[in-house]
Formats: structure tokens, sequence, C-alpha cells
């Protein structure tokens, strides 16, 4: 990719982000009474106008808006792809390959619940087109076999064909998904460093590792805090990837034998030593706050197309992650001073 | 040309005479208000005035009643008025609307059957291909019948539910939505029902005035729509009827309600203790007499005024003082921030460079008359001060096109003027003079930046802030530093020995490390003590501070080469006009000398325009100016029909 083409990438990711919400738009939503209110909000005053542009804010269902917002988030990224023509790189497909395998999780987990028909209705359709597999055929399957077939000639199939039920009839969830999550893992990573070199690389592996980093911190963290899982147990569903924690540090802190003890460990540690308060009640909050400022301190200094346009990517969920706390607070009742607390901006 | 000197303002009186003495202030247009209990505090003696504003309801309903009517309310002079008290105007009020409201109430009700219809309409309109009367298809007993629009990601997931007793038509589609019936078995209506919520069908609920086919229901709608349109038409001209007979006496008691309304809701701003009222405020020192005998009818109102500096709980505000060249060169300071009372008001020397650079940049005879007349007759028209402005640029850049030999480009229609003049040529052909312009340029560059040095060393011993006139980057050091720089340099460039040992400590060195330690050494000025961080901290903040100031001494200087560039834009443009209208046949190259003209001004005077700006911003402004001051807002009626 010549250099004028990564600069304008980099022109238009910056020119997107210009379009976030601000605090004030954030402001205004959480004192909305109703999901109609929000909707109408986003249709009048900010960017999500043209995904709601058919909208009829009065009747509009909560399901139906989050999915367009979310729908919203895709176009952005796949807008960005397209452009310059970055979609004939591999790397550049990692969302796509990232829901696949969100996909086909869920399936399992409907699968896991008898809810086989619940996976429909959750299915994004717009991801069909771009799907390596058929997804409305991953819709029909009825069993862990038919999902397999599906997804046989995609590599996919290779980490899970060896997975077998257990007595019940039931597939362990957590060991698919830290397979499926590895193997993404591994994906992204060959992917960076077969496409790109140097500081884009370098700053794409950084990115990818801190958010590994973090993942890893907040799901041992649960495991220990509301589980109560065995060290070896949380090792094994832990994904096996170190960015900034080496992974004796990480194993240091899946060893405390108390919570207070996983928070002082974690106090020590790089990420430790940037949160500024270390509770049960904000820690999963400010890790997310984390990645936020990676995001956007990448942003503003990178002059790299594919790390701008992941950096981007991500705020722009996150920001669908604000709103669905919002419409979902709004639905529940909950004071508007509660809502603005779980936000991340 | 500075900023205007005020008066504190104390006004104190008996309760009942306050009415009389907010109208006072509002009238005398010079009175800029601040709230009493900052200076007076609280203690349980201490109230302030905040009781409901009787004048809200009556406004409320005045403006109501011009909404319903569809009428804008005006500010406009209400002397002739007779009503006086509330009630009156809240009498009068009332029997318009009483008159009015059963033409509203009709006006209402159409306007609501209007939008069903045309709701209605919108539905059918994308069920047209359905050929089937709705009456029968809702008489049907076995089977549910459902009208409405499926999203287009969800209609892709039908095919999962092919399986399933319902049949799925559509008769419309767009880029979001699928629009159409699906037909269901009674008997598994509920159940395809929740599938299709979950595919977040929408339905639409066909109005019982829909009969026959989508077609005939079409017809018949839109002729009972136009049917109610007319008659909607027909009233609105009666209330047009009314209106125009009681327009000018609604506008009157309209104004005349705001005006008491606003001054009422002055009192909040109003402490009182004991049955006295304090009021507090800034007068313009020159328009203070004027003011104390507005109030000399009141028997128990004594005004006192004093000099803001006396009491240093409140900061005066700005009100900026300027001549006539400078004055509409205040809304360039205004758009950075106003300065603080008492400081340097810097719109005359933003006027004088603003005014030179653009018309070094912009520089041809012709284009600034244009500019200058152009500007003339919109400034009359509309008192826009962005156009007062450009009739000094204008102007300007018509002196600086004389300079150049410039005339809408031409560069000879000027030289018998020169040879008149005694030249044995054209003095100054800009595109044979690169070097000279880029010099020049950046001369022009280190004389501003000097100039602003000499303003921040003079407002700085002003106001007292030694760090910042001495040892700052702006103040004696850092002109000392770079003025030692450029003189060495321009000396070395002329061939003498400048840059001696002594020189370079002396006026080098020395200013550079006193700016390193600049903090302390301002506080020893201030006979304060320094209170530093530890050692690497000073050494590694400061040592990156005055790195930073290194850089943007050259940087600065530097950012002045663009007024050269514009100046060497600028000809070469017109340079390719004139070619092209050379090029053009005999007919053709006026047309594209005009064009080219109007092009060139266009494009070019707006981005010398802002330039120009930016300059004045980033690389003068950082180095004298901070901003930071309040508006002089006087206390006035603001007749917009909205209330806060």
């Amino acid at each position: 990719m010549s250099a004028n083409s990564s600069n304008a990438v980099v022109a238009k990711a910056r020119a997107i982000y210009g379009k976030r919400l601000s605090e004030a738009d954030y402001t205004e939503l959480v004192r909305r009474q109703s999901v109609s209110e929000v909707a109408d909000y986003l249709k009048r005053s900010t960017h999500y106008r043209d995904i709601l542009a058919a909208v009829d804010t009065n009747t509009v269902h909560r399901g139906y808006l989050e999915d367009l917002l979310r729908k919203n988030t895709f176009a952005i990224y796949s807008g960005l792809c397209k452009f310059q023509q970055l979609d004939k790189i591999e790397f550049y497909r990692y969302d796509i390959v990232n829901k696949e395998i969100g996909q086909i999780l869920r399936c399992i987990l409907c699968l896991n619940t008898d809810s086989e028909d619940d996976y429909i209705s959750s299915l994004p359709a717009y991801l069909i087109q771009h799907a390596r597999f058929d997804l409305l055929g991953l819709a029909k399957a009825k069993s862990f076999d038919d999902i397999l077939a599906v997804i046989r000639h995609t590599g996919y199939y290779d980490v899970l064909k060896h997975v077998k039920p257990d007595a019940n009839g039931k597939y362990d969830y957590t060991a698919c998904e830290v397979a499926l999550r590895t193997y993404y893992l591994r994906w992204l990573g060959e992917n960076v460093s077969k496409s790109f070199s140097g500081k884009t690389a370098h700053d794409l592996r950084f990115l990818i590792l801190t958010q590994v980093d973090l993942i890893n911190i907040i799901n041992s963290y649960r495991m220990k805090t509301y589980f109560n899982t065995p060290v070896d147990d949380i090792k094994a569903s832990m994904l096996p990837f170190y960015g900034r924690l080496s992974e004796k540090k990480l194993t240091e802190l899946y060893e405390a034998p108390d919570n207070d003890e996983f928070m002082r460990r974690l106090g020590r540690t790089y990420y430790g030593r940037q949160l500024s308060q270390l509770d049960d009640d904000s820690l999963e909050k400010q890790t997310t706050e984390l990645r936020y400022k990676y995001a956007k301190i990448t942003l503003r200094v990178s002059q790299s197309a594919p790390v701008s346009l992941y950096a981007i990517h991500f705020l722009f969920e996150l920001e669908v992650e604000n709103l669905i706390s919002i419409i979902e607070g709004i639905r529940y009742q909950v004071p508007s001073g509660y809502i603005e607390k779980l936000l991340i901006k | 040309m500075s900023i205007e000197k005020m008066e504190l303002v104390n006004i104190v009186g008996m309760n009942d005479e306050l009415d009389g003495v907010l109208v006072k202030c509002c009238q005398s247009n010079c009175f800029h208000i601040e709230s009493a209990s900052q200076l007076l505090g609280s203690s349980k003696h201490v109230d302030v005035l905040s009781e409901d504003n009787p004048y809200t309801q009556p406004l409320r309903n005045i403006i109501s009643l011009a909404s319903a009517m569809d009428f804008k309310l005006t500010g406009v002079d209400y002397d002739e008025l007779e009503m006086n008290s509330v009630d009156e105007l809240d009498g009068y009020i009332k029997e318009v609307t009483e008159l009015s409201a059963d033409i509203n109430a009709r006006v209402k009700l159409l306007s609501e059957e209007i939008a069903q219809r045309k709701h209605a309409l919108r539905q059918l309109k994308h069920l047209k291909g359905l050929d089937v009367d709705f009456e029968k298809l809702f008489a049907c007993e076995h089977i549910k019948i459902r009208f409405g629009k499926l999203p287009f990601d969800s209609y892709k997931k039908l095919d999962y539910y092919s399986d399933k007793p319902v049949f799925f038509f559509t008769f419309d589609n767009d880029s979001d939505y699928y629009w159409g019936l699906y037909m269901v078995p009674a008997v598994y209506s509920d159940g395809i029902d929740d599938i299709f919520k979950s595919l977040y069908f929408e339905r639409v609920r066909i109005p019982d005035f829909v009969k026959g086919t989508a077609s005939n229901a079409l017809e018949e709608i839109t002729e009972e729509l136009n049917r109610e349109q007319s008659e909607l038409d027909e009233l609105h001209k009666q209330i047009k009827t009314m209106l125009d007979e009681h327009q000018d006496k609604l506008n009157m008691a309209f104004s005349k309600l705001k005006y008491l309304h606003d001054n009422f809701d002055l009192r909040r701003y109003v402490t009182s203790i004991n049955g006295k009222f304090y009021l507090v405020g800034f007068v313009p020192e020159a328009q203070s007499k004027k003011f104390i005998a507005l109030f000399d009818e009141f028997s128990s109102v004594s005004v006192v005024m004093k000099p803001p500096e006396l009491d240093g709980r409140v900061t005066p505000p700005t009100k900026l003082k300027n001549g006539l060249f400078s004055r509409p060169f205040s809304m360039f300071v205004e758009m950075y921030g106003l300065p603080e009372y008492g400081t340097f008001n810097p719109t005359l020397f933003v006027a004088i460079t603003y005014t030179l650079m653009f018309g070094i940049m912009f520089g041809d005879l012709g284009q600034g008359l244009v500019l200058t007349i152009g500007a003339a007759i919109l400034a009359a028209k509309t008192h826009n001060k962005l156009a007062q402005i450009a009739i000094r640029l204008g102007i300007s850049s018509s002196i600086f096109g004389l300079v150049y030999g410039s005339v809408f480009g031409n560069e000879e229609l000027l030289t018998p003027m020169y040879l008149a003049m005694g030249f044995k040529e054209k003095p100054f052909e800009v595109l044979d003079r690169i070097p000279v312009i880029l010099g020049g340029a950046i001369a022009i560059g280190v004389l501003l930046i000097l100039t602003t040095m000499i303003i921040n060393i003079i407002t700085g011993f002003k106001n007292a802030d030694y760090e910042r006139a001495v040892f700052g980057n702006s103040g004696i050091c850092g002109l000392t530093f770079f003025g030692s720089l450029i003189g060495g340099a321009l000396g070395t460039l002329l061939g003498a020995k400048v840059f001696s040992v002594p020189y370079v400590l002396g006026l080098i060195i020395l200013p550079l490390i006193l700016m390193f330690l600049r903090e302390p050494l301002g506080c020893l000025m201030k006979k304060k003590k320094y209170k530093a961080e530890g050692i690497g901290d000073f050494i590694a903040s400061n040592f990156f501070e005055v790195f930073e100031f290194l850089l943007g001494y050259a940087t600065n200087t530097l950012s002045f080469i663009r007024i050269g560039g514009f100046v060497l834009s600028h000809a070469a443009m017109m340079k390719v006009v004139v070619s092209l209208a050379e090029m053009a046949s005999a007919g053709g190259s006026p047309v594209v000398m005009v064009l080219g003209n109007i092009f060139v001004m266009a494009m070019e005077g707006m981005l010398v325009g802002i330039q120009v700006l930016r300059l004045q911003y980033y690389e003068m402004f950082s180095r004298y100016y901070t901003g930071g001051g309040r508006p002089f807002e006087p206390v006035k009626v603001n007749f917009s029909a909205e209330l806060e």
C-alpha cells in the first residue's frame, strides 16, 4: 500500500472520529425517558441519522435499534476497508472473522441450552453476505455435527472437530471459546506479520496484545471472584498470548489467594499502575477505559492505515456499547446518574 | 484604543422603589448587573429576591396565542397602548384567545385528521400491488392477515421459517424495508406473530375508513384529504383576517409584557436587608454622571460609585474602546477572547498588522478597488463587521497593488505612470524578485515577533507579572536572546564578526539560563518562596520547556514566510489567468479575464484572510495575549418570543 493511500485512510479515519458522540450527546441521551426518545435524538442529532433515516422512532423495537447501531459500526469498518481497496489484504477481514467466531459460539450456546430457535433472531443479517460459511445453514443446525458440517471448509473446523460432548450431551462452551479465540488471535498475529512490518506491525501488536492482557485479567478476576474457580481451570481458560504482562506475572495473579491479594498484585503490574483505583466495583470499567485511552492515543498519533482503522473501529464499537447501556438503562428505568457512570467516554 | 474604564455602582433604596429603579437601569443601556449576594455574602438578614414573576403567565398566554394563530410577535413601541396593569393586559389576551378558540379548535381537529389520512396514504402506497378488497380480507375467519413492513435484514432470515404455516407476500420494497402482508391460519397466529415480532416486523394498522382495494382506498382518501385541506385553508384565512385586526395591539401588549417581565426577572440579582434593596453593577466611567442623574426622582435611592480596583471580589467586565479604523476588528479579538479588564486591548495592533499583511499578500489595484466598493455596499446595507473590515483590506490591497504594479493581473497597465513619476521602468516585478519577497516576509515576521515581545514586556510590568515580563520566552530574556540571534545572523551575512565570545555568552547563553530558571527567579522578584517538586523533575520539565521555546522561535519566524508565498501565488495565478485570456478568442478574452479575476479574488481572498488570522492567533497572540475577560453586557429587554 502506498504512503499516499495510507495517508488517505488515516485522514478518513480521523475525520470519522470527529463524528463520534460528544459528552453533551451522552448527557442528553441519559436524560431521555424512553427508547423512542433515544432513537429520535440519535436520528435528529448524531451521525446515526443515516442508518435511522427510514426508522419510525415512535414504534421502533429496542432490539432492532440496537441491531442497527451495530450495523452502523460494521458499515464504518467495511467502508474504510473498501476505501483504497484495503479489503484485498486478508488482515482487514479481522472483524468478519471475529464475528464468524462469535456466531459459531452463539450457536453452540443455543444448542447447549436447547434453544436453537433463538439463534436466528440474534443473527446479524448484514454478516450473511460477508461470512465465508453459510450462516443461515448454521441457524438450521440441530447438533454439533451439523455445525461442523457447515464450517467444514473453514479453519474453524480443525479447531472444533476434536471437541467431544460430556455425559449430558453438552459441549464445553468455555473450551470451545478459548480454542476459537486462540485461533483468531493466532490468525491475527500471522496476518499482521505477513502484511505489515516496522512500526505498523509493532503498533498493531501493541493494541491486540493489550486487549488480550486486559481480557485475561478481567476473566481471571471474574472466575476467582464469582465462581471461586481453581487456579488450574483459570489457567486453562486464559488466552495463551502475552503483551505487557508476561506469563509469569499473569500466573501470579491467578495464584492470588484472595481478591485483596489479586488487587495488590495487579497494582504492581504495568496496567495496574495506570488504574486510578483498584476495587471490585470499577475494575472492569477501568480496564475498558484503558483500552479506550490507548485506542484514542493511537488514532491521534499513528500514520498507519491498519492501525488507525483498528483503533477507530474499536472506538465505535465502544460507542455502541455505551448506547446499548443507555437504552437498556432507560428501558429498566435505571436512574440517569447510574447510567452515566457506566459509560466509557 | 483601550479598555473602557468602569465604575463599580452600588444602588440602595427602599424595596417599594425597586421596580422603578430596575426600569431606569434597563433604559440607561449602560448598566452591567452583578449579583449583589456575591458582595454581601449570606446571612439570616440577607434575602435574595426570588419571588415568582407575575408577568410570566400572561406572557406565556400571549406567546401561545401567537403560536396558535401562526403569527410572529415582535418588539414595538408601546407608548400608545392604553393598558397599564397586568390584569388589563391578561384580560385583553384572554378576550382575543376566546375569539379565536373555536377556529383554533376546528383547525386542530382538521390538522389531526389530515395527518391521519396522510399516514394512511403513505402505508397504502406501499400496498398498491394488492388488488384485493380490504373488507374481504379482514372478513376472513380462519386466516389472520397482518399488514406491515419487514426490515431488509430480517427478510433474509425468512428462509429459516420455510417450514412454518405462514406466507409472506411483498408488494413494495426499498433499501430498508419490505412492505407486504403475511397470512397465517388463525390457530397458529400467536406463534407466528411472535416469530415476526422477533424479526422486527412492524404492523401497519389499516384505518376503518379504508374500503375496497388499495387503489380504490387511495383515491377515496386523497379526495377526502383535498376536501379537508380546503376547509383548513379557509380557516387559516379567517385567522388572518382576525390577525390583521389585532396584530398591532398584540405586538404592543407583548412588548410591554416582555419589558415588565424581564425587568422583574432582574430581581434575582438584588439582595434585600431589612426592607432595603441592594443592587450592584458596573457602568462605564464616561456615562456615570448621566447614570446617577436617572435616579434623582427617587427619594429613598442612593447611588454610590467607586473605582472597581477598591473591591477585589468582583472582576469588572470588559468593554473595548476602539477608534473608527480598528472598531470592526474587535470581532477577531472577541473570537479569540476578550482581554481582562485593565489589561492591553490588542484591537488596534491587530487592525494595523492584519490590514498590512492582507494588503501585502493580496496586492492588486483593481481587485483591491472591487473589494473596497463591494464591501462598502454590503456594509451600508447590512452593517456587517466583516464587510467593514473588508473595506480597509481592499484599500490596503489597492495601495500594495500600486507598489507591485498589478491591475486585475495586468502588469503593464501602470508602467506609464511609473515612467511619468521618473522611474526608468516598473520598479517592482513580483515574479522576478522571489528572494527579496521571501526575505522580506521573514523580516516582517521578525519585526512583528519583536514587537509582540515588547508589548508582552510592557503589559507584564503593568500587571506586576515579573516572571512573564523579564524571564519569559517573550520577556526581556526572550527578546534579548531572539534579537541577538537575529542581529548576529544579519551581521554575519553582512560580513561583520558578531558572534564573539562575550556576545554569545552575554546575549545568548545567559538569557537562556535565565529562562530556564524563570520560575524560581520570578518568585524571588515577588519575594515568595519557590516550591520545587524535585531537582530531577525541575531540570527535566524546564529543559523541555526551554527546548519548546527555541523551537517556537524558529517555527514562528518561518511561519511568516507564507506572506511571501501568497504574494507569489497571487501573482502566478493572475499570470495564468492572463495567459488563458491571451489564448482565448477576441470575444472570449474579456470573459476569461473577468471569470479568472473573480475566481482568484474569491479563493485567494478567503485563503489570505484565514492565513493572516492564523498568524495573528498562533504566532502573535501566543506571545503577548491571553484573553480571559468577561464581556460588558448592559441589561436590556430581549424581545424574542421565547421564555427561558
